[in-house]
């Protein structure tokens, strides 16, 4: 049944800003299932950037600081190789995300991630999931936990590319 | 590795933002009068932020959050000094006002000769109202000679001073004896000292009393004379003491030894560098409406949107040190944070073991003494001294004949309470974020004492922290971090 024209249209809700950040946060695995209410309470440690074509959005070798989730634009994974030369790794749009395990430890950043066009991003840092935690312990464990299955997965995924590779090899020789 | 040609931009960047630091830091100096409430509630966000952040986790709204503990914290607050009644108001009015009142007051009038021929003064006495003898409160100034020619048409200045032995109201007039062609006439100036304590009707009968004495041809500006408020203070109790006891101390050190001079003189050297500079900065504080007004209202602000200042302020930083000064932020936040929260218990525990063990031994003033040694515990160093010191002249000043027992009983109490503080209380409590060198505490304990007086003292550690963790995050982040 088609709604009324006149009432629809006063009682419109526009989507917000903050709505859609809320849809793309709910993408990113750490975020999965959190409610509305629960994204209100990280809202205020998130931070928003807007970075230039070309500007670097963290430098290979920086002590890691915390994780960036992409809002729009294009940003380049890129690797300096031995002979100097930089290597793309991979191209990362909007709703990917990067540098999670800066969220765990300070180690230097592997990579460099460099805006290949126009962007925005929020910065998601560690110190700020700290206080959470302190804070918030509930709010603070859900996320930790849920970077931790991340890592789980990924560390999986390595393990089972390894074991291949091991085994091509052993075939190989 | 950055070139030679990128790295002197940035030096000069570096250059360029510490500059503007110290020309931040000397603003702030410059104004630091108008600070003090501002610091106030900032200092009260800081201790009550954690709860605030509890609260607001556990599902409370931030607001709902803020309202609450405010509720609770002034509602204790409000009881304590309901339950304290008037006895701390009043002690602190009293033991203040012995501490800093002068001994002695001056003024001056002038004699003006309206008159075609010279004016003589050949003498000068002077004498109650109600014509009793002689009161030696009031005295001409050693410069003033007579006799006194005042020609026509001059005006010629006489100086007064005032010690007197108690906080009474005094009233008397001097009596200036005319000689030449008004031999015989006296000219008549009632003066007045520590007026606050005399009746609200006392200047309208001066004024009044003036004018009966006035002689035709000569004017006195003023026609009375008020010579402000002076009493014997903690000192001059102390000098009386010694000059008992100097006779003794002389047959031991010669003649020389001026132990009553001495007293006085160190005496208000060490008032006027513990308070001098802090009643500046105090002053913004001791207003009651200041208090109670402004400072829950800054401070609710601060814990409302202080999050949202401090995310602004980074917004507007560069994105190249964008990661570099959010991690300077939250090692300033933990820096501030810890040590300000621990100094607060630290503070408390302290103040209520002085309290109790001055009252124990009966020492007179004992809840502001043992409040005054409480925060001044937070200086290193030097804090316990100042407790110390405090406790042994209210002690000497008020202890009478026991004055001396008083004064061994109060180090005893204080030498228990900082074997407690620093055993037990400062390891426990105290936050060890900020790491310094022993002389590196003392210099800027000194600085501080120089520029702000006892607040200087109280904030030189926290702020010398805070300045070596920035200095110590730009080192990082030129050596760390590759910025562009």
């Amino acid at each position: 049944m088609v709604g009324d024209p006149f009432w629809s249209n006063i009682f419109k809700r526009e989507q917000s800003e903050e709505d859609a950040l809320f849809e793309i946060l709910t993408q990113i695995p750490i975020f999965q299932d959190f409610s509305q209410r629960e994204f209100k309470k990280i809202q205020g440690i998130l931070h928003r950037r807007s970075w230039g074509t070309g500007e670097a959005i963290v430098q290979e070798g920086n002590p890691g600081f915390g994780m960036y989730i992409i809002l729009s634009g294009d940003v380049d994974i890129v690797h300096q190789v031995e002979n100097g030369s930089m290597q793309k790794l991979a191209q990362l749009g909007a709703g990917d995300f990067f540098g999670e395990q800066a969220l765990l430890d300070e180690s230097p950043r592997t990579a460099a991630a460099i805006a290949a066009s126009p962007c925005k991003a929020i910065g998601f840092f560690r110190p700020d999931l700290l206080e959470l935690i302190e804070s918030n312990p509930r709010l603070g464990l859900k996320i930790v936990m849920r970077l931790s299955q991340m890592i789980s997965v990924r560390l999986r995924h390595t393990n089972r590319l390894l074991k291949e590779a091991r085994e091509q090899n052993a075939q190989q020789t | 590795m950055s070139s030679p040609t990128s790295v002197m931009p940035l030096t000069i960047r570096i250059l360029l933002a510490l500059l503007l630091i110290a020309g931040l830091s000397l603003f702030l100096y410059k104004i630091h009068g108008v600070l003090a409430p501002f610091v106030l509630a900032f200092v009260l966000a800081y201790v009550l932020a954690p709860i605030i952040d509890r609260l607001e986790g556990s599902g409370i709204g931030r607001t709902s959050s803020i309202l609450l503990v405010f509720l609770s914290v002034f509602s204790l607050l409000g009881f304590g000094v309901f339950a304290a009644g008037n006895r701390l108001t009043v002690e602190v009015r009293e033991l203040t006002d012995r501490m800093q009142r002068n001994e002695s007051t001056q003024s001056l009038f002038l004699v003006h000769n309206k008159g075609d021929a010279p004016l003589f003064i050949d003498g000068a006495e002077w004498e109650y109202v109600d014509g009793k003898p002689n009161q030696t409160s009031f005295e001409l100034s050693d410069d003033v000679i007579l006799p006194l020619e005042v020609l026509p048409g001059q005006k010629r200045e006489i100086s007064l001073s005032f010690m007197p032995d108690s906080l009474l109201f005094t009233q008397t007039n001097l009596r200036l004896e005319l000689g030449g062609n008004r031999a015989g006439q006296w000219l008549v100036l009632p003066v007045v000292g520590n007026l606050r304590h005399g009746n609200e009707r006392v200047p309208s009968e001066l004024g009044l009393k003036a004018s009966e004495y006035q002689i035709r041809g000569v004017d006195l500006e003023p026609n009375w004379v008020d010579m402000g408020e002076a009493g014997p203070n903690v000192f001059t109790d102390i000098g009386k003491m010694a000059e008992t006891v100097q006779p003794t101390l002389q047959s031991y050190w010669g003649d020389d030894l001026d132990l009553v001079t001495l007293i006085k003189e160190q005496g208000d050297t060490l008032i006027n560098t513990l308070l001098g500079s802090t009643t500046v900065f105090l002053g913004g504080v001791v207003s009651g409406l200041t208090f109670v007004v402004i400072v829950p209202f800054v401070a609710f602000f601060f814990l409302k949107e202080g999050r949202q200042i401090s995310r602004k302020v980074i917004e507007l930083v560069p994105n190249a040190y964008f990661e570099l000064c959010l991690n300077l932020l939250h090692q300033i936040n933990g820096q501030i944070g810890g040590y300000i929260r621990g100094q607060i218990l630290a503070t408390s525990v302290v103040a209520t073991l002085a309290i109790s063990g001055l009252s124990i031994i009966g020492l007179q003033y004992a809840f502001p003494v043992g409040l005054l040694a409480g925060f001044a515990n937070m200086i290193p160093f030097l804090g316990p001294l100042i407790g110390i010191i405090s406790a042994s002249i209210v002690a000497l000043a008020t202890g009478g004949t026991l004055a001396m027992s008083l004064v061994g009983k109060v180090i005893v109490i204080f030498l228990v309470i900082q074997i407690i503080d620093n055993i037990l209380i400062q390891p426990t409590v105290v936050a060890k974020s900020v790491e310094m060198h022993p002389l590196m505490v003392l210099f800027v304990v000194m600085v501080g004492s120089q520029l702000m007086g006892i607040v200087g003292m109280l904030i030189a550690v926290p702020l010398t922290g805070i300045l070596k963790v920035i200095v110590q995050s730009i080192y990082v982040g030129i050596r760390g971090y590759r910025l562009q």
